[in-house]
């Protein structure tokens, strides 16, 4: 079966991308193998985003087998840095968990930061952009005091329509260090209530002195594979198979799969879940669920579901509806936690919230989107005629070769406005 | 400096970790970046482990072939100059108990000065967003914040 949607992005890996990955956690010889393969076809003057992130794990996995490379000196370099980056990180975000557990307001780390800890069990193997830290939605405003004492500012102007709308917001001290606080775990799922099963089955970790938590094993999976197979445009489709598989072998034994299925339908992303395990268990070989696996697959799956997992794994930003399918899909569950009844206005007023703008410019994007998306439609058709083949999405897919024959940066959202992996 | 005199790692300022055979130091108030290799590598360790001084140097003299006035002025030296960049602090909580000093159980190794390679110009680079900052051509070129993906 072909796994990945070339054509189209998405979240899986490119062949080459998959060697890397299979180097950075195979064990012995397979690892030697898919090492010697990707090498051949790697140039360390060039490294794209989603190779970056790949080599400090690489690197400890090639130490802890004993493998040898050519390029282990680069590997080596960007290991230390990574775990360089990362103490800087963490004793920033050391400093803002004891302020916050000083001001009694409850803490949960996720992803990277709490990885690191908790799974890698190794403070360079991860490399991250920022830390992910969850407050309770009532406990957001004093969060954002203390996190503003500590030196840390909002990148976007925080307010009601943000709140709604969004899973977290970045705050950057003024060395440039980010926490991106969230008061809502997934992307995709927002709004009262949205989080009280994560906090309720939450797990203690230490964390130099200061007193946080982190999501259980089941949770942290379900985030990976939704933040990864259905992430913002800025998620680099490829860590987050790592984390899987890290996490899957680390808890292989007491991961509580009826709890993660019971999680993924309740919040309409069963298949979501299941379409990521089913690739890790063929191409990486790990657990996914047993009979838990089964009776899930049996289950009904929606409509709506479909589409959405469509839309999103086939990377509709590069269609000319944009976004507007996944903030339809993110609206609906919202209006379903809100207690009301989806409706045009509505949608409206959560798009134009979303994206941080005030109803002037929203209006006048929305009188040229006709006009940007006849450009696009042109563009396509031309580009159609001049190379005999069809044309990827707008964005292309993550790493992919671009016109100009190099590897090309996967896009994010600008700093100016507000994208889909939180509001920064 | 006395024999008795005992170090500790300056923490939470300094963090610091053995990679690959190398302690790697770094100074979180000052973004400085320390590598300790080799002869440094031992003398770090034995701070970390409470060891006084004396028994750090007791231990050189046992690991590498040279005779012990050029290792303890050597050692002293270089623990100077770990304080010297605050990378250290004296420590004066009550020592526990020593282990013996390892001497003869493996080959002595050649002795070399111990070396502190301070990089003073990471601060920037350590705060590199490796997700959204880095550009893919020509490792490792920051992408300025506001040039577009």
């Amino acid at each position: 079966m072909d796994w990945r949607i070339r054509k189209f992005g998405g979240p899986w890996p490119s062949p080459h991308e998959e060697l890397l990955l299979r180097a950075a956690l195979g064990q012995g010889p397979e690892a030697s193998r898919a090492l010697a393969e990707w090498e051949a076809d790697f140039d360390p003057r060039r490294i794209d985003h989603e190779t970056l992130v790949l080599l400090p794990l690489l690197d400890r996995n090639l130490r802890a087998h004993g493998i040898a490379s050519r390029f282990a000196g680069t590997y080596g370099s960007v290991y230390r840095w990574s775990w360089s980056r990362n103490q800087v990180l963490f004793a920033a975000l050391g400093q803002v968990l004891r302020r916050l557990h000083e001001a009694k307001v409850a803490t949960m780390l996720m992803k990277g930061a709490a990885l690191s800890r908790s799974v890698y069990g190794d403070l360079g193997a991860r490399a991250m952009g920022d830390c992910d830290l969850l407050v309770p939605p009532a406990q957001v405003d004093q969060a954002e005091r203390v996190l503003r004492e500590a030196g840390f500012a909002p990148v976007l102007p925080l307010g009601a329509g943000l709140f709604r709308t969004h899973h977290s917001a970045a705050f950057r001290d003024p060395v440039g260090r980010e926490i991106d606080l969230h008061w809502h775990v997934l992307t995709e799922d927002i709004g009262p209530g949205a989080d009280d099963g994560f906090w309720a089955a939450a797990e203690p970790l230490a964390w130099d002195g200061a007193t946080t938590s982190t999501l259980c094993p089941a949770d942290h999976l379900l985030l990976i594979v939704t933040h990864g197979a259905l992430g913002g445009l800025n998620t680099a489709p490829v860590y987050w198979i790592a984390d899987a598989v890290v996490l899957l072998r680390r808890y292989a034994g007491t991961m509580s799969w009826t709890r993660l299925y019971e999680q993924a339908r309740e919040r309409r992303l069963g298949l979501t879940v299941t379409r990521a395990l089913d690739y890790l268990a063929a191409r990486f070989d790990v657990p996914f669920g047993g009979d838990a696996r089964a009776d899930f697959a049996m289950g009904p799956v929606s409509a709506g579901e479909r589409v959405e997992h469509w839309l999103k794994v086939r990377n509709a930003a590069g269609s000319p509806l944009g976004n507007l399918p996944r903030y339809w899909f993110t609206y609906t569950r919202l209006c379903r936690r809100e207690g009301r009844a989806p409706s045009a206005i509505g949608f409206y007023r959560f798009v134009k919230d979303h994206r941080l703008v005030d109803r002037w410019t929203f209006a006048r994007r929305a009188l040229l989107w006709p006009a940007r998306q006849l450009v696009w439609l042109v563009t396509q058709l031309l580009r159609l005629r001049g190379s005999g083949t069809r044309a990827p999405g707008r964005l292309g897919g993550p790493g992919r070769v671009d016109a100009r024959g190099g590897l090309s940066a996967r896009p994010r959202p600008g700093l100016a406005e507000a994208g889909d992996d939180g509001a920064r | 400096m006395a024999r008795a005199e005992r170090f500790r790692v300056n923490a939470p300022s300094v963090v610091s970790d053995l990679i690959d055979g190398e302690v790697v130091v770094i100074n979180l108030d000052t973004g400085d970046y320390y590598s300790l290799p080799g002869v440094a590598c031992d003398i770090w360790s034995g701070v970390r482990r409470g060891l006084s001084v004396g028994r750090i140097v007791e231990d050189l003299v046992g690991a590498y072939e040279a005779d012990a006035a050029t290792i303890e002025a050597a050692a002293v030296e270089f623990i100077v100059r770990l304080r010297a960049e605050g990378l250290i602090v004296p420590d004066d909580t009550e020592p526990a108990a020593e282990p013996a000093a390892e001497r003869g159980g493996g080959v002595r190794r050649g002795f070399a000065p111990p070396t502190l390679e301070k990089y003073d110009d990471m601060r920037e680079f350590l705060l590199v967003d490796p997700i959204h900052e880095v550009d893919v051509t020509d490792w490792p070129r920051v992408r300025p914040r506001d040039e577009p993906g």
